[in-house]
């Protein structure tokens, strides 16, 4: 999966709570906890944002290089993808 | 309320069904099996008992195996089936103990094992009304959470139990929890009660008393560990459980609780903990 087709899984509640995104996965019974960057990135694309609306959105909110957060983005995607979060669009 | 009816004793034979969840103990093996059936669900406590839930009539057929100690089969339910059922009907039940401090609920959640109901016995003695000792009800309103007082016999494990009564303990020497008897010396919450805080019996690691306060997300993954729910597979109850956590955890203090297990050292423990929670409250 790249991050131009990543889609969040219908099946998975979101909840920010004291400053990070918890998550539960209603197929599978099980919650996860996101960071601050993490979470927003799951908030923009959960409002309809196109995945580079979303990349540019966080590099405009967080200090961040470019090339830093491709790469946490990746890893992340690759994490959300593993854990069943998110689906090939 | 759901009415428990007490079937032949035979050994459960295997259930047709692949479990939906289950329990395990300490040790990592299945203690506990959760099915479904036709009329509800089937709880099974592997070696004890099956709890045949029929949620439409909302009876229980209980059937354990045979020569069980019938007060292990009223403790099963009223403990575990009984809070298991009150999360199919919509509220909150946190695997933790109560007691009233100050007219303010406070729980004491963790693992098996971990001194939940010798914290709540030892307090409910020196004059903090006893919420429950296990199934913490919780019950939202617009104002926070009410816990639900529960006036069942208090259940000790031996080594508890000789050190809270001293010479008055006694029966057979058993590895399981037993009902200790109390008349007159502890009393029990009667309505339900705002509750202040929950705190989190960790492994303990502190030579001394020590309490921190968790963040939200932090407090929000342990109530979920440690909450009932009979039915994970129900995606409209999951959801909603989800958010009565979420609401919890961002309403209630959550503090780890960290404390040497030495009974010798309990009264100074206690008397942190109401020093702690009466901090708390002001």
């Amino acid at each position: 999966m790249t991050f131009e087709n990543v889609r969040l899984s219908d099946d998975v509640v979101a909840r920010e709570v004291g400053g990070e995104t918890m998550l539960l996965d209603l197929a599978s019974g099980k919650y996860f906890s996101l960071n601050a960057v993490g979470g927003r990135f799951w908030q923009l694309i959960d409002s309809g944002q196109s995945p580079a609306q979303t990349r540019d959105a966080l590099l405009e909110e967080f200090e961040v290089e470019a090339g830093q957060l491709d790469s946490d983005l990746a890893a992340l995607i690759a994490q959300l993808t593993e854990a069943g979060l998110v689906t090939p669009a | 309320m759901f009415a428990l009816i007490m079937g032949e004793p035979r050994v459960p034979p295997p259930t047709e069904t692949e479990p939906v969840s289950v329990w395990r103990s300490l040790d990592g093996d299945i203690a506990t099996t959760f099915h479904r059936t036709a009329e509800g669900f089937l709880v099974r406590f592997c070696d004890l008992a099956d709890y045949a839930i029929d949620i439409s009539a909302r009876t229980v057929v209980c059937s354990p195996v045979p020569d069980i100690d019938p007060e292990l089969i009223e403790s099963l339910f009223a403990n575990q089936i009984e809070p298991l059922l009150r999360t199919w009907d919509g509220d909150l039940v946190l695997h933790a103990s109560g007691v009233a401090i100050d007219d303010r609920a406070v729980g004491f959640l963790g693992l098996s094992r971990r001194g939940k109901s010798t914290l709540a016995t030892a307090l409910a003695r020196a004059g903090h009304p006893c919420v429950t000792d296990d199934g913490l009800i919780l019950l939202r309103t617009q104002s926070g959470f009410l816990a639900e007082p529960k006036c069942e016999p208090l259940r000790l494990l031996p080594d508890s139990e000789a050190a809270l009564l001293g010479d008055r303990s006694g029966g057979p020497y058993r590895a399981t929890k037993a009902r200790i008897s109390l008349p007159g010396e502890i009393g029990f919450q009667k309505e339900p009660i705002a509750l202040a805080a929950l705190y989190h019996l960790c492994e303990p690691c502190s030579s001394g008393l020590k309490i921190e306060r968790l963040s939200q997300s932090a407090a929000m993954d342990i109530v979920l560990k440690q909450s009932f729910m009979l039915d994970t597979g129900d995606k409209a109850r999951m959801r909603a459980h989800f958010d009565r956590v979420a609401v919890l955890a961002e309403t209630v203090p959550v503090f780890s609780l960290d404390y040497p297990r030495d009974y010798d050292q309990l009264p100074n423990v206690l008397d942190g903990i109401i020093a702690h929670q009466r901090e708390t409250c002001e």
